[in-house]
């Protein structure tokens, strides 16, 4: 088995609410409410949810762009922090590691700089981290581009005069300017049309065999993730419900809200007539969720428990993590 | 055969800007019939939502112009009427739905009130009435205690709440033909599929014609009776929904139904269509997709090809269906 790149364990950000007169705390908005899992090195690993459930927070929290609220994150086996004894990394250490862990951004309008030109931007890394000088950096810069499938005169020029699929590549080379080991991407093609989103993929595929890159992949889109993930997390109101390997998960999805999310997926295929479990309502508030297991709101399988006790996510077989009360009905 | 309801031929919407002329629909013909849904696809930039805005006469002027070409709604070209008459058709017989719930809506009217509004104009109906009208509508299309609703304001419903006030709105006055501009893009894959299930219902229902944009194959192959695909202003394939997806003709169709990970097959990579979508100022002489296409040949470079029906009911606008070609 291949080695695990990333540890998370029992992870939590919590956003605090402000309110009153003078602005104390009246509450929190539990975007990431204890979570736990591995990357192994290599491998694409998959975080999918609707809006609002705490992708984007994961994504940000592992690699400490925002302040945990608790849990711990190892690296490449290396604590990156651990609330609950109280370890952090020394910053100097931190800024060393940042060269392994890098983002791409879903917007490519709002992530460059519109003050940079291409060339400082794709090679800042690579100067703040004293690997180059100036000059051998945008050299650098232009490699990348060209391997991102740009050409190399475009490091002169400015974020805004590339359209949206040509922005996500300078995105990208930015990422894989301090040759990474682990990249989060953070709905990367979703901005994007449909044929730029085939091509910006593939590309990142090929990237990933190149410099056997490690990838955590945040969408939305089923689809997408079917074709591009190994394993896969089902997320939902800041917890997962569900965790396996692709294959599974769309062979077998054991929890309800996976199994609507699948069947809510529209099919390009006109011949198809499928049966569809359509979800009643909204997704509850994360400032306020339910009691006892989250879903339990919108779940066409509720019963009486799932109002107060909280399911426990634990293996029904190897590999393959469920949080649901049905699991136990079944064993039983 | 069912009633053709909309009629649209050879429509031309350019554009004046700082760079020069842009021809955002270039020579666009299609028609709705009576109960059906047609959906249109295309890239951003590629004229769909801008067809749709010139149907309703809504171009943003002074820089927009409808430049030829007929819009014939019940035999009447819209095109050629007065705008008081036209304010009479709009809302009215032709309602449209737009693509972002959050800022469709007015902030500072109650639900009630943008609903009743166009009760008000077209129906005349006022006071007690009106409102009870618009609590059947919120009824129809599925919004929990309707009565209290009708006094909120946009701001207190949740995105897919929202778009459910937008279709009862674009429902009050039993239109014949019903717009829809990307009405589930803003929207999560379960409010979508609620979304979905509900214009479905309402169309079969109520038989009312329906044009759907949207980018999305998936929800075209799930929606659509008929299909247009355009590419750069211009039809570039129209065909029955099963025709698009198992018989596709024209390359640009066939790549974008490749560049979807939903439709292949287990270990297939995914392949996708290279380059961009050409700058509308600066249009490739003969075929648009020409610069894009894996099967150019020499003639796409010179000349544009027509838009010409190799099977009944199914059109394509590329040389390598059209004689003179290949």
């Amino acid at each position: 088995m291949a080695k695990n790149l990333i540890e998370v364990r029992n992870l939590k950000k919590y956003f605090p609410i402000m309110g009153g007169v003078f602005s104390r705390k009246v509450g929190d908005v539990k975007a990431v409410d204890d979570i736990s899992f591995n990357i192994e090195e290599g491998e694409i690993f998959g975080l999918v949810g609707e809006s609002g459930c705490g992708k984007s927070t994961t994504g940000r929290t592992i690699i400490e762009l925002l302040d945990p609220t608790a849990g711990s994150v190892k690296f490449d086996d290396k604590v990156i922090y651990d609330i609950e004894n109280n370890v952090r990394m020394p910053r100097n250490e931190l800024q060393a590691l940042r060269r392994d862990m890098q983002i791409i951004f879903q917007d490519p309008y709002a992530s460059l700089n519109p003050r940079m030109n291409v060339g400082t931007i794709v090679s800042e890394g690579l100067v703040k981290h004293k690997i180059a000088n100036k000059k051998e950096a945008i050299e650098k810069a232009k490699e990348l581009l060209e391997l991102c499938g740009l050409s190399a005169d475009n490091v002169v020029k400015y974020p805004h005069e590339f359209s949206g699929g040509q922005r996500q590549r300078i995105g990208i080379a930015r990422a894989l300017a301090l040759q990474p080991k682990f990249i989060v991407c953070d709905e990367p093609i979703a901005a994007l049309d449909v044929s730029i989103q085939a091509q910006v993929l593939t590309l990142m595929q090929e990237l990933k065999e190149k410099f056997k890159l490690t990838y955590l992949f945040i969408s939305h889109d089923l689809s997408v993730i079917k074709y591009f993930c190994d394993r896969i997390a089902v997320m939902y109101l800041g917890s997962f419900v569900e965790l396996t390997t692709t294959k599974r998960l769309f062979e077998k999805p054991l929890h309800p809200y996976t199994q609507s999310l699948l069947s809510a997926t529209p099919k390009s295929d006109p011949t198809i007539t499928k049966e569809r479990i359509i979800l009643k309502g909204d997704v509850p508030s994360p400032a306020n969720p339910p009691k006892g297991c989250k879903f339990h709101t919108r779940c066409p399988q509720v019963m009486e428990m799932c109002k107060t006790v909280v399911p426990e996510f634990k293996e029904v077989e190897p590999g393959h993590t469920v949080s649901c009360h049905l699991m136990d009905l079944d064993a039983r | 055969m069912a009633k053709t309801v909309l009629k649209i031929e050879g429509l031309k919407t350019s554009f004046n800007t700082t760079a020069g002329l842009v021809r955002a629909v270039d020579g666009v013909s299609f028609s709705v019939d009576e109960g059906k849904v047609l959906g249109i696809v295309g890239e951003s930039g590629c004229g769909k939502s801008v067809t749709s805005l010139s149907v309703m006469r809504l171009v943003p002027k002074p820089n927009g112009h409808i430049t030829d070409g007929k819009i014939l709604f019940e035999g009447k070209d819209l095109l050629r009427i007065k705008e008081s008459e036209m304010r009479k058709i709009r809302g009215n017989h032709i309602a449209m739905i737009f693509q972002e719930p959050m800022t469709a809506l007015n902030p500072v009217f109650t639900i009630g009130n943008q609903i009743g509004e166009s009760l008000a104009l077209h129906q005349g109906l006022t006071g007690k009435k009106n409102v009870e009208r618009c609590i059947e509508l919120l009824k129809t299309v599925e919004i929990p205690r309707p009565d209290k609703v009708v006094d909120e304001y946009p701001h207190q419903l949740s995105g897919g709440m929202r778009q459910r006030v937008m279709i009862a709105m674009a429902l009050s006055c039993d239109p014949k033909i019903l717009i829809a501009d990307e009405p589930t893009t803003a929207l999560d894959v379960t409010i979508q599929a609620q979304v979905l299930e509900l214009m479905k219902e309402l169309n079969a229902k109520l038989g009312t014609a329906t044009m759907l944009i949207t980018h999305d194959l998936g929800v075209i192959a799930e929606m659509a009776d008929d299909v247009i695909v355009m590419y750069a202003g211009k039809v570039v394939e129209e065909a029955p929904v099963v025709n698009i997806f198992k018989t596709t003709k024209h390359p640009y169709t066939l790549g974008l139904l490749k560049s979807r990970p939903d439709m292949l097959d287990e270990d297939e990579k995914l392949s996708c269509i290279r380059g961009m979508v050409p700058s509308p100022y600066n249009m490739p002489k003969g075929c648009a997709f020409a610069p894009r296409c894996d099967k150019r040949m020499d003639i796409c470079d010179e000349k544009m090809p027509n838009l010409i029906e190799i099977e009944p009911g199914h059109k394509v606008r590329c040389w390598l269906f059209e004689e003179g070609g290949a």
